[in-house]
């Protein structure tokens, strides 16, 4: 989990997505370093997921996995969900 | 400052003929490669900081006190400190690893200019690569002077621009009072420019407001008219949709509006406006000028 003791509450954003919400740093540096190494290498739905998850801890990432999987079933949905995400990033986080 | 230090230190190892350094981080200890020609390169050039950044700490990753990206690209610039390779000043690093990405793209896309300068400032024959260290190319690279081939490729073929150019055209500038074509703008102009941009369109958004306040009637509402059964749109004379994405409807839409408004003045001076112009006759179409002091 990243180092959130240090961060104060308006310093994260909520993604709300279909009755869901994920809570994550809005700052770009402050996201788990691993978000980035792993989009670095292509793996997009892993790095995806540590974000989400706000952690890179393998149960973290499962239980935000089994998360969107609850509202979100087939592929598409997921395109759909990564999609917005990726637009609410552009539009809300810094760094 | 820190860096400074790190990189005369990273000269001094690299004279005393060591292979590695070592730097604090965070209170820890890192150790890695000082030639920086035996990092991963290839990770750096592609990108793929995590891994450049993994394979540099090998084991020592696991006592480090790295969470956040930001944590993983502090790093990665203390790293290249450590070994020499530090941005200028006036450039701060970007992304990752200092100035290293920099020097990496010097010698993969601009080796020839490289090979020109380093042969014409130093004296020095970059054909054969082992006659300096990546560091020391860096060392001299940076201090290269502004009519070095180098930083004319890097800028689209033109010499930058010096101090003296840079004053000399605004001397030119202040004589034919426009914008001397091709001088770069000063941090100072960019941040007049977009000041001024900003209090446009704030006023622009303030008359938008308050266009649509009257255009809706609510100014009437407010001053207590009774308004019922009356339609309010947008008012007369704003511009159609059209008007406003296409500037040649917009102009000759302002053409056509002038010359109305140019026939209306000629109709109104042919039909003979007979008011009397104090000073002015008509029949001589001169101005008079007794009692007015300057007869």
């Amino acid at each position: 989990m990243a180092d959130e003791a240090a961060l104060a509450p308006e310093d994260f954003l909520t993604f709300a997505w279909r009755d869901l919400e994920f809570s994550f740093p809005k700052d770009r540096g402050q996201w788990d370093m691993n978000v980035q190494f792993e989009m670095e290498e292509g793996r997009r739905n892993r790095g995806t997921l540590m974000l989400i998850a706000n952690s890179a801890d393998p149960e973290d990432m499962q239980a935000a996995k089994a998360k969107v999987y609850s509202v979100a079933r087939t592929a598409k949905d997921w395109d759909d969900f990564t999609s917005d995400l990726a637009e609410f990033l552009n539009k809300n986080a810094t760094g | 400052m820190a860096a400074r230090a790190a990189a005369s230190n990273a000269a001094a190892l690299e004279a005393a003929g060591a292979t590695q350094v070592t730097f604090d981080f965070r209170g820890a200890a890192v150790t890695i490669p000082l030639d920086i020609a035996a990092w991963p390169l290839d990770a750096i050039r592609a990108g793929k900081t995590g891994r450049a950044i993994m394979a540099l700490l090998g084991d020592q990753r696991a006592t480090l006190p790295l969470k956040t990206r930001d944590d993983a690209l502090e790093l990665s610039h203390r790293m290249a400190d450590a070994c020499g390779i530090t941005p200028l000043p006036e450039s701060p690093a970007k992304g990752a690893f200092g100035a290293v990405p920099t020097l990496i793209d010097i010698i993969d896309s601009y080796r020839d200019d490289l090979e020109a300068d380093l042969r014409r400032f130093y004296g020095i024959d970059y054909r054969d690569p082992t006659m300096c260290t990546l560091r020391q190319v860096w060392v001299y690279v940076r201090r290269l002077p502004v009519d070095a081939a180098l930083l004319a490729a890097r800028n689209g073929g033109q010499p930058p621009w010096t101090r003296d150019q840079i004053i000399a055209a605004r001397q030119i500038e202040l004589w034919t009072r426009k914008h001397y074509e091709g001088r770069p703008w000063s941090k100072e102009e960019v941040d007049a420019i977009m000041a001024a941009k900003k209090a446009t369109d704030e006023g622009l958004d303030k008359l938008k407001d308050r266009e649509a306040y009257y255009a809706s009637g609510q100014n009437m509402r407010d001053a207590g008219v009774d308004t019922t059964g009356m339609t309010f749109g947008p008012p007369p004379n704003s511009r159609t949709q059209q008007q406003k994405e296409d500037p040649v409807g917009s102009a000759l839409a302002v053409a056509m509006k002038n010359a109305s408004r140019s026939q209306q003045h000629r109709r109104r001076a042919s039909h003979g406006n007979q008011q009397q112009v104090p000073g002015f006759n008509r029949n001589t179409g001169r101005w008079d000028t007794r009692g007015s002091g300057w007869g």
